[in-house]
């Protein structure tokens, strides 16, 4: 088993999703338990993913490759955990607001958060307050995270806060903000759930906001 | 045919050039390409973070010949109409053998020269200010007038305005046309103020789509430089051709470009520079600009004052600056706040290694990374632009020295910086006088850099 294990950790840090397929027919062949695959391989691949990130071996698209890999395999398994509780740690519906064309941060922070247990829909940028109600409806999600690189932008944050709490949504979803010029006051002020400074910040917050157990403590993508 | 004609060439081929969508561009065509340069010139591994002023110049030229392959190879992609604007090799020569090796703005006593300069250049670079920090309203003429107080200043550039009249000032709505007319006008006071009515200005800090581009052409009459800004490296979209064309009609100067980070699409600090170069080379066939801005950020913490970004900032710019005539604006992004030792410490660092590494102009400071709302005072500007300027001339192997001297003070902090304090916190906003507590760290920060081997000039107003 820990071969096994070995190889599925191999697969998630160098993103290799065909192979990850295969492992996981493996697992479920020989009736391994999903949770500590995930666990025990996944996140070791994820650890090792992070580590490199860290110090310069491993970048943005490797993390998102690996984070798809992790995505494969907890897709596969989930079906198996009977009586378990779901691989995913939550669903998250993320973009940057309406007015900011600003990736990369965005990127950064879904990565991390998928490669983290969450199920993730990014939006992209530029997406305005009714794209995020009706995309957080359509997904049944969790969770809406806004980022924004722009202080003229994060007025949408604003309006999206204000929108759920008009037409009584509000508590259908947690809101979690970020971006350049946002802070815990913005957020506070606005009527956000939660703000996070950096990609590690908004996994911990997440998984807060959520109040579920955690799939694993690995935090990689500071 | 006028400049502003030649643009419908970089239109057509957005419209027909190649298909690709965003993501296979960011995700596997921009990483793979520029990893397969980065070999091909045998440039991995090639950081040195134990000097992080690059000092080998014939590596520098190595970096260039790769960054021009790479903006040969990949282009711009559009993304508004997800096709590359491809520039062969034939046309990027014929193009930087044209590139602008200077521009003039500015009137009568504030008439300034932005020129082509190379490494260890003893002419000064220019210095733009302040760098887009978010102000209350009622603080944007002091602060503004303040730092347009010293003449190290050369070219305005305005900090930047969240409401118009106490509204919000929301993103891609009229309120931003609004914003350009409203943010030029209290430019003009604040220059009156200051004494400094002809400065040339950068356009506007306040609006970041075309409409407050266009609408800040309606006050500032003279030729000024706009703020062609591309959503990230090796990309352009709709609303930056839309702000070239408008300027290039006006009469204006197109600044293009995007930061590109380590850690991000591009890889590691070889990989970075790499596409710095590129994106450098690219902003004259596809944007005519006159100057062209691609800085390199370290995405792990979101600056570029550590040792990777610095070394790779400071390689990518040496190539540049040491193989084509182009004007380059990149910018010193410090993460910590006003009134702290570590906001001196980044900016002796991050300016020291760009002035003699050939950089021709900047535009600062960034304190807090401009993440915190009225974080932003005179003395941030006068201090880095004294530290640009004085630096020139420096040999490379004595900017090594001082950086590596410096950066131990500050280098395990960058995750978590200080904040500092606000204007109104060390500044008396009424009389622009500043604290006891600011004046004396930022004098003694002065004789810091200048015991380092930095010859710091005069501000001209407390030192």
């Amino acid at each position: 088993m820990s071969d096994l294990l070995s190889r599925i950790s191999d697969a998630v840090r160098w993103g290799r999703k065909d192979e990850i397929e295969k492992l996981a027919e493996e697992v479920i062949a020989n009736n391994i338990d999903p949770i500590e695959v995930i666990q025990k391989g996944g996140v070791a691949g994820l650890d090792s993913l992070g580590q490199a990130f860290e110090e310069l071996e491993a970048f943005l698209p490797e993390l998102m490759m690996g984070g798809e890999t992790m995505k494969i395999l907890i897709d596969k398994l989930s079906p198996h955990m009977e009586n378990q509780k779901s691989a995913f740690a939550g669903k998250v519906v993320i973009g940057t607001v309406k007015g900011d064309l600003h990736d990369i941060g965005k990127n950064l922070v879904a990565t991390t958060l998928s490669v983290n247990g969450f199920n993730v829909v990014d939006l992209g940028v530029d997406v305005s307050t009714n794209k995020f109600i009706e995309l957080a409806t359509q997904n049944d999600a969790d969770i809406i995270a806004m980022s924004s690189l722009l202080t003229t932008s994060a007025y949408y944050m604003e309006e999206l806060v204000t929108r759920l709490v008009k037409e009584d949504m509000r508590s259908k979803f947690k809101v979690i903000v970020g971006g350049g010029p946002i802070d815990p006051n913005w957020a506070k002020t606005i009527g956000a759930d939660a703000y996070a400074r950096t990609a590690v910040g908004a996994v911990k917050t997440c998984k807060e906001l959520m109040k579920i157990e955690k799939i694993s403590e690995t935090l990689i993508g500071d | 045919m006028t400049t502003s004609v030649k643009v419908l060439k970089t239109l057509d081929k957005a419209r027909t050039g190649e298909r690709c969508t965003e993501k296979q561009w960011d995700y596997e065509i921009v990483p793979k390409t520029i990893a397969e340069i980065v070999k091909k010139y045998n440039l991995e591994k090639t950081c040195d973070v134990n000097n992080p002023v690059n000092t080998d110049m014939e590596l520098a030229d190595r970096f260039y010949q790769a960054g021009f392959e790479a903006a040969t190879r990949l282009g711009l992609l559009c993304t508004d109409t997800e096709t590359i604007i491809k520039v062969d090799e034939e046309e990027l020569l014929v193009n930087l053998k044209k590139v602008p090796a200077y521009l003039t703005l500015g009137e009568g006593d504030e008439k300034c020269t932005i020129s082509t300069r190379t490494p260890s250049d003893g002419k000064p670079p220019k210095y733009g200010s302040p760098l887009s920090i978010q102000m209350n309203e009622e603080y944007y003429v002091p602060v503004a007038q303040g730092i347009l107080s010293s003449r190290l200043i050369d070219i305005h550039e305005g900090p930047s305005l969240d409401t118009v009249m106490g509204s919000p000032l929301l993103a891609h709505s009229p309120y931003e046309t609004f914003a350009g007319f409203y943010e030029a006008r209290l430019r003009r006071e604040a220059q009156w103020r200051a004494g400094r009515v002809g400065i040339g200005n950068m356009l506007v800090a306040s609006s970041s789509t075309e409409y407050g581009n266009l609408a800040a052409f309606g006050i500032f009459s003279k030729p000024q430089i706009a703020l062609c800004l591309i959503p990230s490296a090796l990309k352009t979209n709709y609303p930056t051709l839309h702000k070239v064309v408008q300027t290039l009609e006006f009469g204006g100067y197109v600044e293009s470009g995007s930061p590109t980070m380590i850690g991000g699409y591009t890889g590691g600090p070889e990989g970075c520079a790499v596409a710095s170069i590129a994106t450098d080379l690219l902003q004259y066939p596809v944007h005519f600009a006159h100057m062209s801005g691609a800085p390199t950020y370290d995405l792990r913490y979101a600056g570029n004052c550590g040792r990777h970004a610095v070394w790779s900032q400071t390689i990518a710019s040496q190539a540049t600056s040491r193989n084509t005539n182009i004007v380059m604006l990149k910018t010193i992004n410090q993460v910590s706040g006003p009134c702290t030792e570590m906001f001196f410490y980044e900016s002796i660092v991050g300016f020291v290694a760009a002035s003699v590494s050939g950089l021709e102009f900047t535009i600062g400071p960034r304190s807090g990374g401009g993440k915190y709302k009225n974080h932003l005072t005179p003395f941030e500007a006068w201090y880095t632009s004294a530290v640009f300027k004085g630096a020139a001339g420096l040999s490379a192997e004595k900017a090594n020295e001082i950086v590596k001297e410096v950066l131990p003070k500050f280098e395990n902090e960058l995750r978590n910086p200080p904040k500092g304090k606000s204007f109104p916190e060390c500044f008396n906003v009424q009389t622009l006088e500043p604290s006891k507590e600011y004046l004396d760290l930022y004098l003694k920060m002065r004789k810091y850099a200048e015991d380092l081997g930095v010859p710091m000039p005069p501000d001209g107003v407390v030192s």
